[in-house]
């Protein structure tokens, strides 16, 4: 497994937000992690990607324990990830934000830049490279010099996988791509996870409300409610679960 | 063809983060702009030789700051003490071992780095406020220790520093010092040019913006931060080496607030964040107050009035830093480029304005006159709770986000507001609750009624006291104090205590959860207990009208449900109006009595509910329902074959 996590727990004051969450995410697997809104699903990617430092458990990527570590090591790892609230930075344009996600990979020093002295120059060319890439994969391209701020909502969550899949990880971490998305977004979302899984077979890790892209894409579902796991399986298995649709889907979403 | 593209994108980007393209451009008016620059110290006279040689020494520093205030986003009011430290490493070093300045200075700027790296230390906790407050410190104790020395050393006037010599050649003229200094400040702007088109910058920009993104994809907060601190005071420290040799004097008074005063100025007045607008505010921080002793000795201001213009100085420099910072936050800079737009726009020839307006839909959807315009045109303005006639919004007095929009609600009814993202709704809701000015729009024409009265120009606060209240999409809880603080600093609307105390039953009654959870901090609610809490924020204002933008937004398909249901019970219950803008066109229809469907800021659709919900066009293009029925993992397939 390139991802494990074993009874994780995390507190906020008083009130537990993960309850000994167990998970764990195969080589080129793409596991959908799902529930009511403050299962705690964010929260697990917050403690995976270092943002949150759990109380207990242990989170095991790649062989090695990187439970507690700073955001900028476990991104250096290898694992990117995507934002519920895209979290773009909005004074750049397209090109420089996925440019940015290259920041590990460009080995240049502060003073070679300043002075734009032969390796600053060519890696910042290099590099361009597969970003641009990148950017076709998820037909972005035209986009790249358009600044993120004037582009529609659905758009910025692309680039913010871009972004992350410009790091080149080996284990990619999406929060709600499809918040915010219409019906065409969604059909692109779909074609690039497809995309980022059998071109790219990059691992995913994918915190998603919408049951319909869940059902159709993912390779396995983990439900998530009060921080803890209730079910797990294929995704028309765990979609008829007695417990999911009772606490989850509610009733009229069960009939579709 | 790939490796063409390639380029062309590399070069937009190039272009687009230099802030200064001018420099690329080739042609006869940059050689003259040279030929100028060269003879410039000897056309001039020996004051304005001076004073750009000032500019130039100036422009140094105020590129400092700007890595660190514009990029870094790091406040720091240690700015007159960095150059003091370094004019002071220059003047101890020349009066103890008589060094040559190519040890002074890179001595100097060393010394800078180093202090640079202490000061920066408290970023990697500190923000905003504390962090200046920590920077501050560091203005004292050099203060303090330049002052100490003075008096030891018997040298209460300051350090006399001789001409500078590199070998033979000794810098003594004016004339000489010019070149020096231009070269100097040219050698800064290049740095920083480059610094910010790379890696380096970036990274800058990025932590600036979204920290927590920008350490999620791998950059090292507290190294980017302290780096900042290190460049920025080094080049500062630089810049008061050089300051030292040409005055030929370090004295600690040079070295007080008000410079650093100054120096954030030329940051802010310039445009922070922006390399041309560091040398421009340099420029004229330097340049007003000889300005404004030129206009005063012009003027035939009586004698015993002179002695103010130390007064009108300071109180121009007060007035001119408090009118950037509130009306033009974006710099001189800004201001030129705005000014020159309108100026463009006023030519005959100018279509710029019409050109960017958003592309207008030309989808399957067009608005009918057929019968189902009765809701909005048969009821008279008097049974409309809410009005809104004609409504056009535009951003920055460019892109048009609403487009003529008319839309009327009916005393108790739930009017929904659809479309996709970027469609207008938010935009709409904001300018009727009275907060577009917020995110630099502006109403352009149009009127919006609420109760009969003009709701259009009134403040946020104003139309939620007249009972149009918002439920925001978001922001919409204050995420340090408990959700019974949260519920308990709602400004009192309700007439009497009664019906305060009746709102407060109600909301206990239909948020149960929230009663749960009254001791917790609102920041550690799951995005549904926040929209409920928002919600009932909102409630006990005693709203007749209840603008909810995207209640849906990010929630699990059961609480959608639920919450809809709830709004109903509400509506009933409370005797409520609501006008709903959501993405989620399905759950929103199911409780509506009317809807309005927006494109790219016009009016495509509109109807009763239930028609929109059985029309299929609407269903394939709002309701997420596939026309074919066909699956994600089909279409996927099918677009790439």
């Amino acid at each position: 497994m390139l991802l494990e996590i074993e009874r994780l727990t995390l507190h906020f004051g008083g009130l537990a937000a993960l309850n000994g969450v167990n998970l764990s995410v195969g080589e080129r697997e793409l596991l959908a992690l799902i529930g009511p809104n403050g299962a705690g699903k964010t929260c697990v990617l917050n403690c995976i990607s270092g943002l949150y430092r759990p109380g207990a458990g242990q989170i095991r990527f790649n062989g090695q324990d990187v439970t507690g570590l700073r955001p900028d090591q476990v991104a250096q790892l290898g694992v990117g990830r995507s934002f519920q609230h895209v979290e773009l930075f909005r004074q750049l344009n397209v090109l420089q934000n996925v440019l940015l996600g290259r920041h590990l990979h460009i080995r240049s020093s502060l003073i070679l830049d300043g002075i734009w002295w032969g390796p600053a120059r060519r890696e910042e060319l290099a590099h361009r490279r597969p970003v641009e890439q990148i950017l076709e994969l998820l037909q972005l391209d035209s986009l790249a010099d358009r600044p993120v701020s004037e582009l529609p909502y659905g758009v910025q969550k692309l680039v913010g996988i871009a972004r992350a899949l410009a790091m080149e990880p080996k284990l990619l971490l999406l929060d709600e791509p499809s918040a915010g998305m219409n019906r065409q977004d969604k059909e692109h979302l779909a074609r690039v996870l497809l995309r980022i899984k059998e071109l790219l077979h990059i691992p995913m890790l994918w915190v998603e409300h919408d049951m319909e892209l869940v059902a159709d894409l993912a390779d396995r579902v983990q439900v998530l409610h009060y921080g803890q796991e209730i079910v797990q399986g294929r995704p028309h298995e765990v979609l008829r679960h007695a417990e999911v649709v009772r606490v989850y889907l509610g009733h009229s979403s069960a009939q579709n | 063809m790939a490796m063409d593209r390639h380029k062309k994108i590399g070069q937009k980007a190039h272009a687009s983060s230099q802030a200064w393209p001018g420099l690329r451009r080739q042609g006869i008016l940059q050689w003259l702009a040279l030929a100028l620059l060269l003879a410039f110290p000897f056309i001039v006279n020996p004051f304005l030789l001076d004073l750009a040689n000032l500019i130039a020494l100036a422009s140094i520093g105020a590129l400092a700051l700007n890595i660190l205030i514009g990029w870094a986003g790091l406040i720091s009011l240690g700015h007159a003490a960095l150059l003091g430290a370094g004019a002071f490493t220059v003047g101890i070093m020349i009066e103890e071992f008589g060094a040559p300045i190519w040890i002074t200075v890179p001595a100097a700027a060393g010394m800078g780095a180093a202090i640079g790296f202490v000061v920066g230390l408290p970023s990697v906790r500190l923000k905003g406020l504390y962090l200046a407050v920590s920077t501050l410190a560091l203005h004292f104790i050099v203060v303090f220790l330049g002052g100490e020395y003075q008096t030891h050393h018997n040298l209460s006037t300051g350090i006399v520093i001789p001409d500078p010599a590199l070998g033979p050649f000794v810098l003594s003229d004016r004339r000489a010092w010019f070149y020096v200094l231009v070269l100097a400040a040219a050698a800064a702007t290049v740095f920083s040019v480059n610094l910010l088109r790379t890696r380096t910058g970036r990274a800058w920009l990025a932590l600036r913006d979204r920290d927590i993104a920008a350490s999620a994809i791998g950059v090292n907060l507290t190294a980017y931060k302290l780096a900042a601190f290190v460049v920025s005071a080094a080049m500062t420290s630089f810049a008061g080496a050089l300051t030292a040799y040409y005055q030929h004097f370090v004295a600690v008074e040079a070295f007080s607030f008000f410079l650093t005063i100054q120096y954030v100025a030329m940051v802010l007045v310039g445009g922070p964040g922006s390399i041309a607008g560091a040398i421009v505010g340099a420029a004229f921080v330097i340049a007003l107050p000889q300005g404004v002793n030129l206009a005063i000795s012009s003027l035939s201001v009586p004698p015993q009035l002179k002695i103010y213009t130390f007064a009108v100085n300071y109180a121009l420099f007060g007035l001119l830093m408090g009118g950037f910072l509130l009306f033009e936050p974006g710099g001189l800079v800004r201001l030129a480029v705005r000014l020159w737009g309108r100026l463009e726009a006023l030519l005959p020839t100018a279509t710029a304005v019409e050109l960017r307006r958003p592309g207008r839909a030309q989808g399957p959807l067009q608005l009918k006159d057929d019968a189902m315009a009765a809701f909005t045109t048969a009821s008279s303005t008097t049974d409309c709770l809410l009005d809104v006639a004609g409504l056009t919004v535009s951003y920055s007095g460019l892109a048009l986000a609403v487009d003529h929009l008319s839309i009327r609600v009916p005393a108790g009814s739930i009017v929904a507001l659809l479309g996709a993202n970027g469609a207008g709704k938010t935009t709409t809701l904001r300018a009727i609750s009275g907060f577009l000015p917020t995110e630099t729009a502006r109403i352009t024409s149009g009127t919006i009624r609420f109760d009969g009265q003009l709701l259009d120009g009134l403040a946020p606060d104003r139309i939620a006291r007249s009972g149009a209240v918002l439920v925001p999409e978001r922001d919409k809880i204050f995420a340090t104090l408990t959700v019974e603080q949260n519920l308990s600093i709602v400004p009192t609307s309700a007439p009497s205590g009664n019906r305060r105390a009746a709102l407060r039953e109600a909301i206990a009654t239909y948020f149960p959860i929230l009663q749960e959870r009254q001791r917790q901090l609102a920041g550690y609610l799951s995005g549904g207990e926040r929209q409920q809490l928002a919600m009932a924020s909102a409630l006990l204002r005693d709203p007749r009208l209840l603008l909810v933008d995207e209640l849906s937004l990010g929630l699990a398909p059961a609480l959608v449900q639920e919450l809809m249901r709830l709004l109903e019970v509400l509506r009933r219950e409370l005797a409520l109006t609501i006008l709903l803008v959501e993405q989620n066109a399905a759950a929103a229809l199911n409780i509506a009595d009317y809807a309005y469907i927006l494109s790219t800021g016009r009016l495509v659709k509109q109807g009763p509910a239930k028609e929109l919900l059985a029309d299929a066009a609407v269903q394939e293009l709002y309701l997420g329902v596939s026309a074919s029925r066909r699956s994600y993992r089909q279409t996927a397939v099918e677009q790439r074959q």
